[in-house]
């Protein structure tokens, strides 16, 4: 019987090439891009999952609460919570876990370095996360040199093979001069890529025994701490934020929350030290398009399917009359569209297969689990396409094995369907519309807004800035800049300790608003030599820039040693810039008047800038000079198209300057486009799902009215004996179709309004909906399906109408 | 075999109530070929369908192979019928996607029979019907003669007690309308019951009584000479 069903199923897809055509290539786009997708959400899902003791392992997190109301949270704790913790019972191990980049010189080659993710901890880490040692004992710390353990991987890379433990390497340094060495004391097996703690160098120091300050003040730390097996995590908890609050002498005590390690990478959005780190609420979104992409095809093959209701009736009513009772019926049908989802499946497979680099660099980092790399997965897929195929063949085999053999005998059996299933299939039209429709609101709106964000004019000129990434300068920046400064091609530069996208400033201050008591106004300062202002090409609107021509204009180093009070007095005759919007909010009338608040006197008013990124507003910003920073960036504003012959010129200093450090050069544009690089892979993937739900839906009437034109043909014929034109047969099949959308628009306008409204209120620079917005994207799925309606329907509205009656 | 009794059968719309059969009363004995013959829409076709248990009546009695079937829900009927009842229609009603051998096997299929037995019971019949060598054409590539051959075959594949034939040779020419005039008389010769519903009195004279109808209802019942007692 079953290999009945298949031969038959497998000579209907023959048959009705078109159709079949229609339900692969939407079935197949669909599954395929649902597998991307889903790839995507399970990779995410499944951070940290992998070590021993993950549900012991926590992080430490502070939380800062006032009156009830959270004022801050953090992935740290304050130094010396390790001490405090270790004397609790429950604690089995703690450790502190520091990431960052390092440049290392794993083949000891001066001036070249290989970027490497260094995790510093201390040795108690690899006994809490289960890190396979295959060489060494990197948990004895050798006193002197700092201790290293690095990757197979690195060992398999750079060492042919041998065995690199004991051997010493450098670093290609950005802050010191001289390189630094290393020890390399172990070798471990290389982390899975799904953990948050991403390292191929793992620097082990002692921990630190600083005592915990009872005033609530100090150094911070991420801390991670493995609790015994049979404590309660509330409990304990509760337990220490309760010793904790009697410990210290504050008035507010600082609460202490251990968040789960499996919860680390997805749930750790006011984490500011995680480096890697995903998003729950975006896993969400992926997790419902991944849906809706299904949902999509499996509407297209279900409305496919019961439009062609008429063309199997007479052959389900000859079934029936032979004796075919409906399970047997409705299995043939399911074998129908089981076959369907199999060729689709292996065709997904194949472009999946295929696409997995595109979603690797879409996401940036490896892939650990796909549907090719894991049996579970992969048998979990198939069991998933197999139950889909039920599912979704379910309901046309329902509906085709109810037919009435006497009706489908006598093709009584309507032509478009009964009212109830012709108001399904309208019904699903109408989903599948709404949510192209309001994908492609939103992809119009974040297109505006990714717009919006990389054009706006922020202040001063982006284009033609370079900048050498934060370093020390070791007394020799000013000389450096000076000798830049003779190219032709560099116009200005300037040492400073903020460059754009590099956050507010150096630091804030929070100023009692002169206008309201209460209120106050946030200034951020920005440390600089003397340039700052001129190299980004700020306007003076009033006074003067700084300058090193006024003697007094640049702070030496020498003032910052030793503070005290009457130094910290004269700050406050400190010369200083200040924005506009500065001015205005603190009402700063006349210049080179000490502002006791601002601890500084202003001598020009600048023209104002966006400070940070277009996320949040423009805040009142402070410039102050230093003379001859030896910390900072090096900003420059170059000639236009020199840019190749200015980085020639850089690195030709460079290897004078500091033959042993590191240099990296960037374009100020491209970080500051780089820091709506979440916008802009939002923007990506709508315009993907966009196209991908259009195609789709598009398939999806393209297969309707292919059917409807096909029942209707003896109509259509008459119509035009009767006198009708092309164009009021087109009319008639179109008109059909446009009130389906209309209905489609009318749902999907008002919610594509509403969720871009609240994308949108996470922007202070945000763009305003505009009518047109719900015009375009209305004329595009329009024109879209009138398109496939009028060419399919004018085809058949050509066709001799002799021709077509002599069909029926 | 058969025996109907006041058997009424109405088809309404919203506002208008036909009488399709109009309290008709007969009997059909095992082995008889009995032609039903009457103007369009006089109700052969409803009677047809109702004694093939397709459709149900809406009053009387239906007593077929001394059971009361009149009110028996749709599994029954359907049960009922694919062990006793063979069709056949006018326009054949094959099922293009499958071969002659795969529409003749398939009442079989749906009768439980064993695959082996399945191709022997086909083969049989094919022989019989003299289409064994088209076992694996589509109907598309056969005449209309020997697609209502193969229906025929289909129809008696199971050994049905009853034919129902509705117009067997409405779409064929007048040799291939003989040839399956032939061939239901040689199963009836056989020992089947055949019920035909014909426009063509010469189809008719193949039979042994012709029930005549008009408007629902009996007009005539006359026995055909050669047949008489």
């Amino acid at each position: 019987m079953i290999k009945n069903h298949i031969k038959i199923a497998w000579r209907n897809l023959l048959k009705n090439s078109t159709y079949s055509l229609i339900n692969i290539i939407g079935l197949t786009m669909g599954l395929a891009a649902c597998l991307a997708v889903t790839t995507v959400v399970i990779d995410e899902s499944s951070y940290d999952r992998f070590w021993t003791k993950k549900d012991q392992i926590f992080r430490v997190n502070t939380i800062n609460t006032r009156d009830g109301e959270l004022l801050e949270k953090g992935d740290y704790a304050l130094s010396g919570t390790n001490t405090a913790l270790k004397d609790f019972p429950e604690v089995e191990a703690i450790t502190s876990i520091q990431q960052f980049d390092t440049y290392f010189s794993f083949r000891n080659i001066q001036g070249e370095g290989t970027k490497t993710k260094v995790i510093q901890t201390t040795p108690s880490f690899l006994e809490m996360f289960d890190v396979e040692i295959t060489s060494g004992s990197p948990k004895n710390l050798v006193e002197g040199t700092p201790n290293i353990v690095i990757s197979e991987s690195l060992v398999k890379r750079f060492f042919n093979g041998s065995n690199p433990v004991g051997e010493t390497i450098k670093d290609l340094p950005s802050y010191s001069n001289e390189p630094n060495e290393y020890l390399i004391t172990g070798i471990f097996k290389d982390i899975p890529e799904n953990t948050h703690l991403k390292g191929q160098v793992i620097y082990l120091h002692k921990p630190r025994t600083e005592v915990l300050n009872k005033k609530q003040f100090g150094f911070f730390q991420t801390y991670y701490v493995s609790l015994k097996n049979d404590v309660d995590k509330t409990t304990f908890e509760a337990k220490y934020n309760n010793w904790y609050s009697n410990y210290t002498e504050v008035k507010h005590p600082d609460n202490f929350e251990l968040q789960p390690l499996q919860d680390i990478y997805l749930r750790s959005d006011f984490a500011g030290n995680q480096i890697y780190k995903g998003s729950a609420q975006k896993l969400y979104i992926l997790g419902a398009i991944a849906i809706l992409l299904l949902v999509i095809a499996c509407i297209n093959y279900i409305n496919l399917t019961t439009a062609r209701a008429s063309h199997k009736m007479q052959e389900t009513g000859v079934r029936k009359v032979l004796g075919a009772d409906r399970l047997q019926l409705i299995s043939q049908y399911l074998a129908e569209s089981g076959l369907f989802f199999l060729i689709s499946g292996i065709l997904a497979f194949v472009i999946y297969q295929l696409s997995l680099p595109g979603i690797v660099s879409y996401i940036d980092h490896p892939l650990a689990l796909t549907f090719s790399n894991s049996a579970l997965l992969f048998l979990g897929a198939i069991l998933s396409i197999f139950a889909l195929s039920v599912l979704t063949g379910l309901y046309p085999a329902l509906l085709i094995s109810r037919i009435n053999p006497l009706a489908s005998l006598r093709k009584k059996f309507r032509s478009s369907g009964t009212g109830q299933t012709q108001f399904v299939r309208k019904g699903l039209v109408v989903f599948q519309f709404s949510i192209s429709l309001v994908v492609l609101i939103a992809m119009i709106v974040v297109n505006q807004q990714v717009t919006l964000l990389k054009s706006k004019d922020i202040g001063f000129d982006t284009s033609n800035l370079l900048s050498i990434k934060y370093s020390t300068w070791q007394n020799k920046g000013e000389s450096f800049k000076n000798e830049l400064l003779k190219s032709p091609f560099v116009q200005n530069a300037s040492i400073s300790s903020w460059i754009p996208s590099g956050g507010g400033g150096s630091m804030n201050r929070r100023i009692e608003s002169p206008d309201k008591t209460g209120d106050e106004v946030e200034i951020w300062y920005m440390f600089a030599d003397t340039d700052l202002a001129e190299t980004l090409g700020l306007e003076i609107e009033k006074g003067r820039f700084l300058s090193d021509d006024f003697g007094g204009d640049a702070l030496p180093q020498s003032f910052y040693i030793e503070m005290d009070s009457v130094k910290k007095a004269e700050l406050e005759k400190r010369p200083s810039l200040i924005t506009a919007q500065a001015a205005r909010l603190l009402k700063v009338d006349q210049l080179n008047v000490a502002n006791k608040d601002l601890e500084a006197t202003p001598v020009g008013i600048v023209s104002n800038f966006n400070n940070e990124n277009l996320r949040t507003s423009a805040k009142p910003v402070v410039i102050q000079a230093d003379k001859n920073p030896d910390r900072g960036s090096l900003l420059m504003r170059i000639k236009p198209g020199s840019e190749t012959k200015v980085r020639a010129k850089i690195n030709e200093l460079w290897q004078e300057f500091y033959p042993y450090k590191l240099l990296e050069i960037n374009n100020v544009s491209g970080l500051l486009q780089k820091q709506y690089e979440a916008e802009t892979k939002l923007l990506q993937f709508f315009s993907f799902f966009s196209a991908l739900s259009l195609f789709l839906a598009a398939l999806g009437v393209f297969g309707l009215i292919v059917q409807v034109t096909e029942q209707r043909v003896k109509e259509i014929g008459i119509r035009k004996v009767l006198g009708a034109s092309v164009q009021s047969i087109v009319m008639l099949f179109s008109k059909d179709f446009l009130k389906t959308i209309a209905v489609a628009l009318i749902i999907a306008i008002p919610i594509g309004w509403y969720a871009m409204q609240e994308w949108l209120q996470d922007y202070a620079h945000r763009i305003e909906i505009k009518w047109w917005v719900f015009g375009l994207a209305a004329s595009v799925v329009i024109g879209i399906a009138m398109l496939t309606v009028g060419i399919q329907s004018a085809k058949k509205a050509i066709i001799n109408p002799a021709k077509s009656l002599k069909t029926e | 075999m058969i025996k109907i009794t006041d058997l009424e059968k109405f088809y309404r719309t919203d506002e208008v109530q036909t009488i399709a059969i109009n309290k008709l009363s007969f009997e059909v004995k095992e082995g008889e070929f009995v032609s039903v013959m009457g103007p369009s829409g006089c109700g052969k076709s409803t009677l047809l369908n109702i004694l093939g248990l397709l459709d149900d009546p809406d009053g009387g009695s239906y007593i077929f192979n001394g059971i009361e079937v009149a009110g028996f829900n749709e599994r029954k009927r359907a049960n009922l019928r694919k062990h006793n009842i063979g069709f056949v229609f006018q326009s054949f009603n094959l099922i293009d996607e499958l071969s002659v051998f795969e529409n003749v096997e398939l009442p079989l299929i749906y009768t439980g029979v064993k695959p082996a037995e399945r191709k022997e019971r086909v083969h049989e019949v094919l022989e019989k019907m003299q289409i064994m060598h088209r076992r694996k054409h589509f109907p598309q590539q056969l005449s209309g003669g020997q697609q209502q051959r193969v229906a025929v075959a289909r129809a008696v594949v199971n050994n049905p007690k009853l034919i129902l034939a509705d117009e067997p040779t409405g779409n064929l020419d007048s040799s291939n309308g003989n040839e399956v005039m032939d061939l239901l008389t040689e199963l009836n010769a056989a020992g089947t019951t055949i019920i035909m519903v014909t426009h063509s009195e010469h189809d008719a004279k193949y039979s042994h009584r012709i029930i005549r109808m008009l408007d629902g209802q009996k007009v005539t019942e006359n026995i055909l000479a050669e047949y008489q007692h």
